[in-house]
């Protein structure tokens, strides 16, 4: 069958087929366009906007320790020591770098604070992630409502330093091992004595 | 006139849904990685790691080989049951993810989407599907044949296979953009 215009015949099927790939290569450039502006966002509310602020007194929580032989719930107490808490993600590829990251770091850190990477992913879904499903350092499984409301944290990976009076020190997205470092330094910067360092 | 609008439009189905099979395989191609973690999120055995990454990789292979062989117009009849069959299949499991309330990125355009399994998503898989149905009957009414020169057809098939290598470098970019800033 052919469609005729201009005196050109052009078969039918091609004619569909040129337009439906015309549409969907718009559709295509549109929806690019919209992941980057999200991300973008995301991007500005990501270091200013998310998380708890600067000074304020961080929340303690009940999670479900994952990479643990037994593992009745835990109870995170930001007090009393440093603590490191990361949110994170297995879905997000920059989470388990960061994880990895954290792991290289982990035997220097364990020794002046607490950390905790919490998860609001399924146990399959950890256990699906290498990253996750090997880490040594303690996994926590939290409600949504921990990270959205009590931490005001929306995207991962990220990252509080909290000193041993329980209040935020530094905060940030952390998707790399510089910014990791970068933000444990931060809290060293501050006025109170802090014992530990990571060269 | 009508017999031939509802041809026109069949033809336009058929089309559509080759673009959303070719856009959906190549991206989830670009992304094998993430589209694992998904297939270990639905409850695939952890363990049977081989299986998994086999997976990740076979079922976007199909896609975009369904929706080349839509375009191409080799076999129609077998070619469209086994797309209704495929599109079938993802609603089911969208619908067994949202009954169990699993939490899993749905991955379904790779990167180029970020959403979770969700009503929406069901939606649009069930669309999809009747979709795939209708175009099937379609070709019990009218001939799927394509009457058209064989470099013609072949041009149509490297557009869309050019549209599936722009996708997935769009879903490349998009990671390595996600990467980056957050």
């Amino acid at each position: 069958m052919y469609l005729t215009f201009a005196d050109i015949a052009l078969p039918l099927w091609l004619f569909a087929g040129q337009w439906v790939l015309l549409f969907a290569l718009g559709f295509l450039v549109f929806v690019m366009f919209r992941q980057i502006a999200l991300f973008e966002r995301l991007k500005d509310a990501g270091s200013e906007r998310e998380g708890l602020t600067v000074g304020e007194k961080a929340p303690s929580f009940v999670y479900q320790p994952v990479n643990r032989r037994a593992n009745p719930p835990a109870r995170f107490e930001p007090a009393g020591s440093w603590s490191l808490l990361l949110f994170a993600d297995p879905n997000c590829s920059s989470c388990q770098s960061t994880l990895l990251s954290l792991e290289r770091l982990a035997p220097r850190l364990t020794q002046s604070m607490q950390l905790l990477v919490a998860t609001t992913a399924e146990p399959a879904v950890i256990a699906a992630a290498e990253a996750f499903r090997q880490a040594t350092v303690e996994i926590g499984r939290i409600p949504a409502d921990v990270s959205m409301r009590l931490y005001r944290t929306t995207v991962t990976p990220f990252g509080h330093l909290i000193d041993p009076e329980g209040i935020v020190r530094a905060k940030g997205v952390v998707a790399d091992e510089a910014s990791l470092r970068k933000l444990v330094r931060q809290g060293d910067q501050k006025p109170v004595n802090v014992e530990f360092t990571v060269s | 006139m009508l017999q031939n609008t509802l041809q026109v439009l069949i033809f336009l189905a058929r089309a559509s849904l080759a673009a959303v099979l070719v856009a959906a395989g190549a991206a989830k191609l670009a992304d094998v990685r993430g589209f694992a973690v998904t297939l270990g999120g639905l409850g695939i055995a952890t363990r049977l790691d081989f299986l998994i990454r086999g997976l990740a990789f076979l079922f976007p292979s199909l896609e975009l080989l369904l929706g080349i062989a839509l375009v191409s117009g080799l076999w129609p009849t077998l070619i469209n049951i086994v797309v209704v069959v495929l599109m079938g299949s993802f609603s089911l499991v969208v619908l067994y993810a949202l009954r169990r309330k699993l939490h899993v990125a749905c991955r379904c355009f790779g990167t180029l989407s970020d959403s979770q399994f969700s009503g929406k998503g069901l939606t649009r898989s069930i669309l999809l599907t009747l979709l795939a149905i209708i175009v099937l009957g379609g070709g019990r009414a009218y001939s799927l044949q394509f009457v058209a020169p064989p470099v013609a057809i072949l041009l149509l098939v490297s557009g869309f296979l050019l549209f599936g290598l722009t996708a997935a470098q769009a879903a490349r970019s998009i990671a390595v953009l996600k990467e980056r800033m957050i």
